[in-house]
């Protein structure tokens, strides 16, 4: 019997343990996310406090520096979304390394950037990186291959989901800002028998602006230089151009163009784009599709027929990453009415490129190349309410030619050559160029500090 | 860079020495790749297979006498200029227009193409190999005064890193319907190099021995001068300026 009882007892207690340290468990189980939640939320407040001042004073300097559409906004503690649209520097790469430069005196306060590029404020690519990937590149810590493992390219729309969740406004807008290009315009006709060398020279002066987001405007006149090609030499000055072209991004890598005006080429009417591209880039199918009439002023008479000409071209391109060199091939209908093959073959070297194309197209095939030199200054005047501007390129085309056949009028803002250099794999082989601007820019920013006697960061 | 020693001292002799050399070190180089007269990479007119860099342009001109020219015919000197790049690493293109001086009908000259393709890259103990065409354009047509495909294969070897000395061997067939062929067998030629920087060479174009020199600056200015067929009252010259678009 006594032994009874002290079992009953032994248990009991044990129980009475067993109940007492599950409760304490369930306590600290219930108790314990609101330590760590408070204690994780007291320190994310204060990160976030300092991460919007870096991205008020962030967005304030890029703007300064010339950047437009600029948008800085913290994502979350130390992480910081810079959006911008680079129409200072003639070359994207040195534009992003201009803008990793203007980031990298709070390097020790990030931990992770996200970068979106923009033209004509319309998302091109976004990429993230962690600052300490990119200083342990720049100070040869790590290789280039190893930093670009550690490049993420996002997709557009996430990238702005990311950015849109912030509700930031944009600093030093690019909407209604003018730029006056002055751009030479050199045609050759070389080898006819009476004389060879045949030049028109013309000056092309072009006023742009962007009116709203993907939204441009163009016009442009031509001045005769000098002219010993046309049949209408008595022409002193005339349209050249006046257009507008509306850029829509669809998320994932679609882009659509619309222009309506009067083009180049003597042509006017309405002409559609649209490219979607693959695998980072390197893989893009492209459509553009015309329909125009002819127009043309002189002595002081319109000349012009209806809208009545539909003409299309289909293609693709495939950009072999390794070597930043690009193949292509088109199918269309052209102005004369011919229909034909293009294939072409380009490689950008550094900022210069050099295409060398074949067209079969009616009874007619030729060959020819297209040369693209850049053009001093690399750095331009800051967009302004006016700007007086050069062009980027110096465009050079030659092709052996014996007949119209083939033609097809110039864009002036050619959704085939909206996204540029900004694709995924010209970034990561030109990571080297990048380096090099960073380094310049810490180099300038250095002297400059140090010249005004001030603490570096 | 003129020095002049006014005392004669030992130490005001090697710094100029020195100073010299160095300058002399700077404008040196060791580069491969050399433009011929022709447009494209040559002991002096013809190929070796060197190709230009990736990324890199040349432009220049070259100048050969009659009679010893093919275009316009053996009376008129040829005067050809000509851009090539370095279009990707081992592939070369040039594009050459070539006059024929004092000709009766103007004309802009024979315009013509070339590609050429390093399908082996020089290794210690290996020759380059490479594979050229030029004047392609007009493989269907009657128009190809220069036509030539060839296989050549090319060996440098420094010495001290100072001096360098080049061979160069290929052979060319006319399996292209053209109006004139070049390169039409064997052709070779030999080239001693002295600080990269001056040139003695000598080659046989299948039809003659020529002999010259060459210089090169900095891989950004290069000259040849050519006695055609040994003769020095046939001088055929050109210069080449070169400009890479890209480092890496």
């Amino acid at each position: 019997m006594k032994k009874d009882k002290m079992k009953n007892d032994k248990m009991k207690r044990t129980i009475l343990i067993f109940v007492s340290g599950f409760v304490r468990l369930m306590a600290f189980i219930a108790i314990a996310p609101l330590y760590g939640q408070s204690h994780s939320a007291s320190l994310t407040n204060g990160d976030m406090a300092r991460t919007q001042i870096i991205c008020r004073e962030l967005q304030g300097n890029l703007a300064r520096a010339g950047f437009e559409n600029v948008l800085c906004a913290p994502q979350n503690a130390g992480s910081i979304i810079i959006a911008y649209e680079n129409r200072r520097y003639r070359y994207d790469i040195t534009a992003l390394g201009m803008v990793l430069q203007t980031a990298s005196r709070y390097f020790s306060e990030i931990n992770r950037l996200v970068l979106i590029i923009k033209r004509d404020d319309v998302s091109v690519i976004a990429l993230q990186m962690a600052p300490v990937d990119l200083e342990a590149y720049v100070t040869s810590q790590i290789t280039a291959r190893e930093f670009e493992k550690r490049i993420r390219f996002l997709a557009i729309n996430e990238a702005e989901r990311m950015m849109g969740d912030a509700a930031v406004a944009a600093s030093n807008s690019s909407f209604r800002k003018v730029d006056l290009t002055l751009q030479p315009m050199l045609n050759m006709q070389l080898g006819n028998r009476e004389d060879p060398y045949k030049f028109k020279v013309d000056l092309l002066p072009t006023v742009s602006t962007v009116l709203a987001r993907g939204l441009t405007t163009e016009f442009s006149l031509s001045i005769p230089l000098a002219d010993e090609i046309s049949f209408k030499k008595n022409e002193s000055l005339r349209l050249y151009s006046l257009t507008l072209s509306h850029f829509l991004s669809l998320g994932r890598q679609t882009y659509l163009a619309n222009h309506l005006g009067y083009f180049s080429g003597e042509r006017y009417g309405l002409v559609s784009q649209a490219a979607h591209y693959f695998l980072n880039g390197n893989l893009a199918f492209h459509s553009r599709v015309d329909y125009t009439g002819f127009l043309y002023y002189a002595d002081r008479a319109w000349f012009y027929s209806r809208l009545n000409l539909w003409t299309y071209q289909l293609g693709a391109q495939w950009r072999f990453s390794a070597y930043d060199l690009r193949a292509s091939v088109q199918y269309g209908k052209y102005l004369f009415g011919d229909r034909g093959a293009r294939l072409a073959l380009g490689r950008q070297l550094g900022e210069a490129w050099l295409d060398f194309f074949a067209i079969e197209t009616g009874d007619d095939r030729w060959i020819g190349f297209e040369l693209g030199l850049p053009l001093f200054p690399n750095r331009r005047l800051r967009p302004q309410r006016f700007r007086l501007n050069l062009p980027e390129h110096y465009r050079f085309k030659y092709d052996y030619v014996t007949s119209d056949l083939g033609q097809q009028f110039r864009l002036a803002h050619d959704l085939a050559e909206f996204r540029g250099t900004l694709t995924a794999n010209y970034i990561c082989n030109h990571l080297y160029e990048l380096r090099q601007c960073f380094l310049t820019g810490e180099r300038v920013r250095i002297t400059k500090t140090n010249n005004k006697s001030i603490e570096q960061p | 860079m003129i020095c002049q020693i006014k005392n004669s001292t030992k130490s005001n002799a090697s710094r100029c020495w020195i100073l010299t050399s160095t300058l002399f070190l700077l404008v040196c180089n060791n580069s491969k790749a050399q433009i011929g007269l022709g447009g494209f990479n040559a002991v002096m007119t013809v190929p070796t297979a060197h190709t230009l860099q990736d990324g890199r342009v040349a432009v220049g001109f070259g100048f050969i006498p009659k009679p010893y020219t093919v275009y316009g015919g053996p009376d008129y000197d040829n005067f050809a200029y000509f851009a090539a790049v370095g279009f990707l690493p081992g592939v070369e293109i040039s594009l050459r227009a070539t006059r024929a001086l004092d000709y009766y009908l103007p004309s802009i000259g024979d315009r013509m193409a070339s590609v050429r393709l390093r399908v082996v890259p020089e290794t210690r103990w290996l020759p380059a190999l490479a594979i050229g065409v030029h004047d392609v354009i007009a493989i269907q047509g009657e128009e190809g005064w220069f036509n030539a495909l060839y296989a050549v294969a090319t060996k440098d070897v420094h010495a001290f890193k100072f001096f360098s000395f080049g061979a160069t061997a290929g052979y060319g067939v006319d399996w292209i319907k053209a109006r004139a062929h070049e390169f039409n067998g064997l052709f070779g030629g030999l080239s001693f190099g002295i600080g990269g920087l001056l040139f003695v060479k000598g080659e046989y174009d299948t039809q003659r021995y020529n002999f010259g020199f060459g210089v090169s600056a900095k891989s950004l200015l290069s000259a040849n001068l050519t006695f055609i067929d040994g003769r020095r009252e046939h001088a055929a010259f050109g210069a080449t300026l070169q400009y890479r678009f890209f480092r890496k």
